[in-house]
C-alpha cells in the first residue's frame, strides 16, 4: 500500500443488479472501496455472494448499475486492458488454437507490439516461471495446474500495476493451487503490481494481509469504507 | 422418461444444433420430395401430351382375305374402344385437272375413302383450310399441284379401268399424314414410308362405288382399316402407359386371329415418350441427390457444431455410472425427434412447394410409387438424423472420458497423400467419361421403337459422380495442406485486416485446419450445385427456345397455303398492326434436285439474320452473318445440307441445277444456282434435307414471288395477342403461330415442359444449402468458440481486432468456397450437359452462362457469411462475462 497515491480503483457507492421489475437479481449494492498501489487484498465469500461480479467490475470487464467506478491512477475503462490490468480467471483462458508461447505474447501483440518483441518477452515470462518447456505446447496438452501457470505468465509479459485474479486456485487440487499462489505473488512482487484475489477458501485467505468479506453483494472490508 | 427429459432439456437449453438438424433433414427431404413431385408432374404431362398427339389411337388392317365387317365388329366389341369406323385406301394411277385453260396432271396418288362423322370422331386428323370441310376434299399439296380450288373438277384415275371425274368440295390439311399412309405390321425400326406427295378424300360410299370394281382386279392396289379411338383411362407414367397400350394391342390382334393387324399410333407415341421419362428420372438422380448429399453434409456439420457440448455432458454422465446403452438410447432418441420433426417439416414443404411450382400435390404416379417416394425420402432424411446425432454419439460413448471430453485442438498433420491419390482416380475418371461421351453415336438413354426394354448407359453416369467425389477430395485435401504449410503466405495475406494479430489469426486458422477445410469443402460444394445446376437449367432453357424459334421462325410467323400468291408488299400491312416492330417475308417452294423433292427457302440475306435470330451452329463454314453475307454477295448462289453436299459430291463454287415450279405456266422450269455454303438448320425448315437462296433471284427465275411465311418480330410485346390481331389481318387461309403456343409443343416432351418451376427449385435449394453452408454452419460453429472471443476481450482486444479473428474465419472460408464452387460448378455442368446431351434439342454448342443468377449466388453466400460474422461478433460482446466464467 502507498500512502497518498491516487488509487487504482475507486467504488463509491457501486451497485451490480440483472435482469428487471420482479425478475431483477441484485449481485451487488453500494460498495464503497479503493485499491491502492502495492495493495495485496483477498476478498473473501461464499459461492454466488458478489465477489466475481466486483472482481469484474474492477477489471472494467462490466459496467456497474449504480455508482461511481473509476481508476484514477490508470485512466479511462477502455484503456486499461491489456497494459493496466491484468486478469487471471478461474479457467485458464488460454485460447486452444494457439501455442503457449502464443497465448503469452497475445496480449502484447494486442497492444500493437510488433509479433517478435511480443513473443521475446513472452518467452522471458514463461523462464521466468519456469514454464519454458512449455513454449511450443498447445493448451489441451497441458494440466489445469500448468495452464493457470501460463495465464498468470501471460499477465506478467505484459507488466501491469495491477493484477485481478478471479478464484484462480477454484479448480484445482491444494498442493497445485499453493504453487500456482506462489507463482501469482511472485509474479506481483515481481512486477510491482498490486494484487486483488477473490476465494472461497479460507486456507488461501490466510496467506494475505488485507482480507475484505463479501456476503449477499454486500462489502466488508473490515478497516475503511 | 430419462429420454424425454434429455431431450426437454436440450430444446429449452441448446436448441440450435437440434434444431439445425431438423432443418438440415427437412431440406433434404423437402429437395426429394418436391423434385419427386416436379417428376411425377412431368411424367404425367409426358403422358398427357403423347395422348394428345395422337388423333387415331390404331389403324386396324384387314388382312387380304379376311372380311372388312368381322374386323370392325370385333374392333369395337373390344372393351377399350370407344369409337371405331372404317377407312379405306386405294391407289390412283394419277390425278389431272383442268383450270384456266390449262390441263396439271400428277404422279400416283391415293384416294381414301372416309366415313360420315369421320372428322367428329378424329378431330386432329384433318384440318379443313378451304370449301367444305367433309365431301370430295384434296390434300393442301395435291390443290396446289393440280392448281384446284373448290367448285373445280378432277380426274381420278385408276389402273385397269377408265379415270372418273368428281368435283371438288374442300381442300385440307393432313396433319398426321405420316401415320395416316403408315405401312401397318413394318418391321420395328424400319425407316418410315414417306406419305403419298397427292391424296384426295371422298366419303367412303363414293370410295366403293369407285374402287370396288378395282378391289376385284387389283386387290393390291387397295386396302382397308378400322380406325380406332380407345379409353385413355392409362397409367400416367409413358413406360406403364405404353405396357398397358401395347399390350392391348397384341390382346386385340389375337382376338382377330390373323384377320387384322394393329398399326399403333398411341403406342408409337407412348415409346418415344419412354426415354423422355427416362431422362427425367436422370435429371432427378443428377439433379436431385447431389443436393440431398449436401443437405446431408450440411446437417452433420451443424450437429458438429454441438458435437462438444454433447460429449462433456455424456463424459458427466458416464463418470455418474451412466450405463453405455443408455447414453445410446439418449442419441437414438435425440436423432429420432430431429429426424421426425425434419421429415414431417421437409414432406409438407415439399407439398407447398409441390403445388405452388408445379400444381402437383402427388409425390408418385400411383398409390405403389407414391408410398415408394414418401418412403425413400422419409428413409434418407431419418438417415441424414441418424448420421448426424446417432452415430456420433454411440461413438463418443463408447470412447469419452471427461479428460478427452475437454480436448478441443489436436496438433495436427496436413491430409494424408493416399488422399490426394484417391481425388486425381476420381477426376482422371470423370475425364475419360467425358471424353467417351463426345464422341459419336454415344446416346444415355436407348428406347428403341417397338422394343419393350430400353437401355441406358450406365458407364456415363460415373462422369458427374467422379467429379463429385474427385473434386470434393481435392478442395479437402488442398485445404488442409494449405492450411498447414501456407501459414505464413496467410499471415501476409490477413495483415491489411488483422494488423499486429495477423500472425496469431493465421496460427489460430493453421491449428484448424481440419475445421476450416470442411467448413471450405461445405461451401464449395452447395456453391458448385447451386453453379451446376443455374447453368445446366439456363443451357436447357436457351436450347428449348431455339427448338421453339427453329420450328416457329418468328415471335409470329404467318405460314400461307400453298397456292397463294400473297406478295411481300404484304410485309407493309402487316407492319402497320399494333405490337409488331418487324416482318421478315420468307418463300417457300419445293424443288427438285435430281429425283429428290427438297424445301427451298428464299431469303433476303442482309436482313434475315437479325429478323430470325440465326444462329452461328445453324451453318458450316461460318457464323450466320458471315454464311448470310457470302450469299448475298452471289445472286444465284444457294445454301445446301450437307447431306445433299455428300449426295452429289459438290464443291464450293459449282452449278446446282434445280426444277422448280414456274408462276406463270405452273410447269417445272430449272433454275440454275451456284452452292456456296452449308446450311444445318433454319427456320420454319424440316430436320432432313432442305436449301437457302436468295428470294430476288428465285422470284426472278420463276416469275413468282409470292412469300411462304412472314416471320413477325414483336419486340417484346406478348406474342399471343400479337398473334390473334395478326389472324384477323392474314384471313382465313393462313396458318398464324405464335412463339409461346410453339414453344409448348414443340419438341420431345420433356422439353415442352415448363422448366420455369424446376429452375426456380433447383436454385431456391441450392441457395439454401450455400446459405447454410456459408453462414449458418460457420455461425454456429464460431458461437461454439465463443469462449476464445470472451478470451480475446478481457484481454482487451479491441472490436476491430475482435473483427478481424471472426473475419477472418469468415473471408477464408467463404472466398475459398466461393472460387472453388465456381470452378468444381463450371467443370459439372459442362459434364453434365455432355452426359445428358440427350435432353437437349438441339444439342448446345456451348453453354448458357447465367450471369446474373450466379452473381445472386455469390451475393448470397456473401451475404450469409457476414451476417454469420457479424451475429457472432455480437452475441461474443454480450456474454463475456458468462463465457469466461463457464470455461
Amino acid at each position: 500500500m502507498t500512502a497518498g497515491a491516487a488509487p487504482l480503483v475507486l467504488c463509491q457507492g457501486v451497485g451490480r443488479s440483472y435482469g428487471r421489475g420482479d425478475r431483477q437479481l441484485t449481485a451487488l449494492h453500494d460498495v464503497s472501496c479503493s485499491i491502492l498501489p502495492g495493495d495485496r487484498i483477498a476478498i473473501s465469500g461464499r459461492s454466488g455472494s458478489g465477489k466475481s461480479t466486483l472482481a469484474h467490475l474492477m477489471a472494467g470487464l462490466d459496467e456497474p448499475t449504480t455508482g461511481v467506478l473509476s481508476w484514477p491512477a490508470l485512466g479511462r475503462r477502455e484503456e486499461l486492458r491489456p497494459g493496466c490490468i491484468g486478469v487471471v480467471f478461474q479457467s485458464p483462458s488460454l485460447l486452444h488454437e494457439l501455442t503457449v508461447a502464443e497465448n503469452v505474447a497475445l496480449p502484447l501483440e494486442i497492444a500493437g507490439a510488433e509479433p517478435s518483441l511480443a513473443r521475446a518477452r513472452a518467452l522471458e515470462a514463461l523462464a521466468a516461471l519456469d514454464l519454458e518447456s512449455l513454449a511450443e505446447q498447445l493448451p489441451d496438452e497441458l494440466s489445469g495446474g500448468q495452464s493457470q501457470r501460463v495465464a498468470v505468465a501471460r499477465v506478467l509479459a505484459t507488466g501491469p500495476p495491477l493484477v485481478i485474479a478471479d478464484e484462480p486456485t477454484g479448480q484445482l487440487d491444494h498442493a497445485t493451487a499453493e504453487r500456482m499462489l506462489d507463482v501469482l505473488d511472485k509474479t506481483c512482487r515481481a512486477l510491482g503490481a498490486a494484487l486483488v484475489l477473490t476465494t472461497h477458501d479460507a486456507r488461501v485467505t490466510a496467506r494475505y494481509d488485507r482480507r475484505w468479506r463479501i456476503a449477499d453483494g454486500a462489502l466488508e472490508t473490515g478497516e475503511r469504507s | 422418461m430419462i429420454a424425454l427429459l434429455w431431450l426437454r432439456g436440450l430444446v429449452t437449453r441448446e436448441p440450435g444444433p437440434l434444431a439445425g438438424v431438423a432443418a438440415g433433414t427437412a431440406a433434404a427431404v423437402a429437395l426429394l420430395g418436391s423434385l419427386g413431385a416436379f417428376f411425377t408432374a412431368s411424367e404425367a404431362t409426358m403422358t398427357a401430351r403423347s395422348i394428345a398427339r395422337v388423333s387415331v389411337d390404331w389403324q386396324v388392317e384387314v388382312q387380304p382375305g379376311a372380311s372388312s365387317s368381322t374386323v370392325l365388329d370385333t374392333v369395337r366389341g373390344f372393351p377399350q374402344t370407344r369409337a371405331a369406323l372404317p377407312v379405306a385406301f386405294a391407289s390412283s394411277s394419277g390425278l389431272s385437272a383442268s383450270t384456266q385453260g390449262a390441263v396439271q396432271t400428277t404422279g400416283s396418288g391415293a384416294v381414301v375413302g372416309l366415313p360420315d362423322g369421320y372428322s367428329r370422331t378424329f378431330p386432329g386428323q384433318l384440318r379443313p383450310l378451304v370449301g367444305a370441310p367433309e365431301g370430295v376434299l384434296v390434300a393442301q399439296q395435291t390443290a396446289s399441284n393440280l392448281h384446284v380450288a373448290p367448285g373445280d373438277a378432277i380426274n381420278v384415275g385408276r389402273t385397269g379401268l377408265p379415270p372418273v371425274s368428281t368435283r371438288v368440295d374442300g381442300v385440307v390439311d393432313l396433319r398426321q399424314a405420316d401415320s395416316l399412309f403408315q405401312k401397318v405390321g413394318a418391321p420395328a425400326g424400319s425407316q418410315p414410308t414417306a406419305p403419298p406427295d397427292n391424296v384426295v378424300l371422298v366419303p367412303l360410299s363414293t370410295w366403293h362405288q369407285l374402287f370396288d370394281p378395282l378391289l376385284a382386279a387389283r386387290p393390291d392396289l387397295v386396302h382397308e382399316q378400322v380406325h380406332v379411338r380407345l379409353s385413355h383411362n392409362l397409367p400416367t407414367t409413358p413406360v406403364d402407359a405404353y405396357d398397358t397400350v401395347t399390350g392391348e394391342a397384341r390382346n386385340l390382334e389375337a382376338r382377330l386371329a390373323g384377320a387384322g393387324r394393329v398399326g399403333d399410333n398411341l403406342g408409337a407415341a407412348l415409346g418415344a415418350a419412354r426415354g423422355d421419362a427416362l431422362y427425367a428420372q436422370l435429371l432427378f438422380f443428377f439433379l436431385g441427390l447431389p443436393g440431398a448429399a449436401i443437405a446431408g453434409l450440411v446437417t452433420l456439420d451443424v450437429a458438429r457444431t454441438g458435437g462438444e457440448r454433447r460429449r462433456r455432458e455424456q463424459a458427466l454422465l458416464r463418470a455418474r455410472g451412466t450405463a453405455l446403452g443408455q447414453l445410446l438410447r439418449l442419441g437414438l432418441a435425440e436423432a429420432a425427434a430431429a429426424g421426425l420433426a425434419g421429415v414431417g417439416a421437409g414432406l409438407a414443404a415439399a407439398f407447398v412447394v409441390g403445388r405452388l411450382a408445379f400444381g402437383s400435390s402427388s409425390f408418385g404416379a400411383d398409390p405403389r410409387s407414391t408410398l415408394l417416394d414418401l418412403g425413400l425420402a422419409s428413409v434418407v432424411g431419418l438417415g441424414i438424423a441418424m448420421l448426424a446425432l446417432a452415430v456420433p454419439a454411440w461413438r463418443d460413448a463408447r470412447s469419452l472420458t471427461v479428460a478427452t471430453a475437454a480436448r478441443r485442438v489436436r496438433r495436427g498433420r496436413a491430409a494424408p497423400a493416399v488422399v490426394l491419390v484417391f481425388a486425381a482416380l476420381f477426376l482422371a475418371g470423370a475425364a475419360v467419361v467425358y471424353t467417351l461421351v463426345q464422341r459419336s453415336g454415344y446416346e444415355l438413354v436407348l428406347a428403341p421403337e417397338g422394343v419393350p426394354a430400353v437401355s441406358i448407359t450406365y458407364w456415363a453416369l460415373l462422369g458427374p459422380l467422379f467429379l463429385w467425389l474427385g473434386a470434393a477430395l481435392l478442395v479437402w485435401w488442398l485445404g488442409r495442406v494449405l492450411l498447414v504449410h501456407g501459414r505464413g503466405a496467410l499471415g501476409v495475406l490477413l495483415a491489411p485486416l488483422a494488423g499486429s494479430l495477423a500472425g496469431a489469426v493465421a496460427g489460430s486458422l493453421s491449428r484448424q485446419h481440419r475445421l476450416l477445410a470442411r467448413a471450405v469443402l461445405l461451401v464449395a460444394l452447395a456453391g458448385a450445385f447451386a453453379v451446376a445446376t443455374s447453368v445446366f437449367n439456363s443451357t436447357y432453357a436457351q436450347q428449348s427456345e431455339v427448338d421453339a424459334r427453329l420450328t416457329n421462325g418468328g415471335d409470329v410467323t404467318i405460314t400461307e397455303p400453298p397456292g397463294a400468291a400473297v406478295p411481300p408488299s404484304f410485309s407493309a400491312r402487316l407492319a402497320a398492326i399494333p405490337g409488331v416492330a418487324g416482318v421478315e417475308p420468307l418463300q417457300h417452294r419445293f424443288a427438285y434436285v435430281g429425283s429428290d423433292l427438297q424445301d427451298l427457302y428464299g431469303v433476303r440475306p442482309s436482313t434475315v439474320v437479325g429478323a430470325a435470330k440465326l444462329q452461328d451452329a445453324y451453318f458450316s463454314g461460318g457464323g450466320a452473318a458471315q454464311v448470310m453475307a457470302r450469299l448475298g454477295g452471289q445472286p444465284d448462289g444457294i445454301l445446301v445440307s450437307a447431306e445433299t453436299v455428300k449426295d452429289f459430291q459438290l464443291q464450293p463454287g459449282d452449278r446446282l441445277t434445280l426444277r422448280l415450279r414456274d408462276g406463270r405456266t405452273g410447269d417445272l422450269v430449272p433454275v440454275s444456282f451456284r452452292y456456296v455454303g452449308v446450311v444445318k438448320e433454319f427456320p420454319t425448315a424440316p430436320r432432313d434435307s432442305f436449301l437457302v437462296a436468295n428470294a430476288a433471284y428465285v422470284a426472278k427465275a420463276t416469275s413468282n414471288d409470292a412469300v411462304g411465311s412472314f416471320l413477325v418480330d414483336t419486340n417484346g410485346a406478348p406474342p399471343a395477342a400479337v398473334a390473334a390481331r395478326v389472324r384477323s389481318a392474314a384471313g382465313p387461309t393462313a396458318t398464324v403461330t405464335d412463339i409461346g403456343s410453339t414453344r409448348r409443343i414443340v419438341g420431345s416432351s420433356l422439353t415442352a415442359l415448363d422448366l420455369g418451376g424446376l429452375t426456380r427449385l433447383e436454385l431456391g435449394f441450392a441457395l439454401v444449402l450455400a446459405a447454410a453452408g456459408a453462414g449458418v454452419v460457420p455461425a454456429l460453429a464460431l458461437a461454439e468458440r465463443r469462449h476464445r472471443f470472451a478470451v480475446l476481450q478481457a484481454l482487451g482486444a479491441r472490436s476491430g481486432q475482435l473483427a478481424a479473428f471472426i473475419g477472418a474465419e469468415a473471408f477464408l472460408i467463404t472466398a475459398a468456397g466461393i472460387l472453388a464452387g465456381a470452378l468444381i460448378g463450371a467443370a459439372l455442368a459442362e459434364v453434365l450437359v455432355a452426359v445428358l446431351t440427350g435432353v437437349f434439342d438441339p444439342p448446345p454448342a456451348s453453354l448458357a452462362v447465367p450471369w446474373r443468377q450466379l452473381l445472386g449466388i455469390t451475393g448470397v453466400l456473401l451475404a450469409a457469411a457476414l451476417g454469420a460474422a457479424a451475429w457472432t461478433l455480437a452475441a461474443s460482446r454480450r456474454s463475456t462475462i458468462d463465457r469466461l466464467r463457464t470455461g
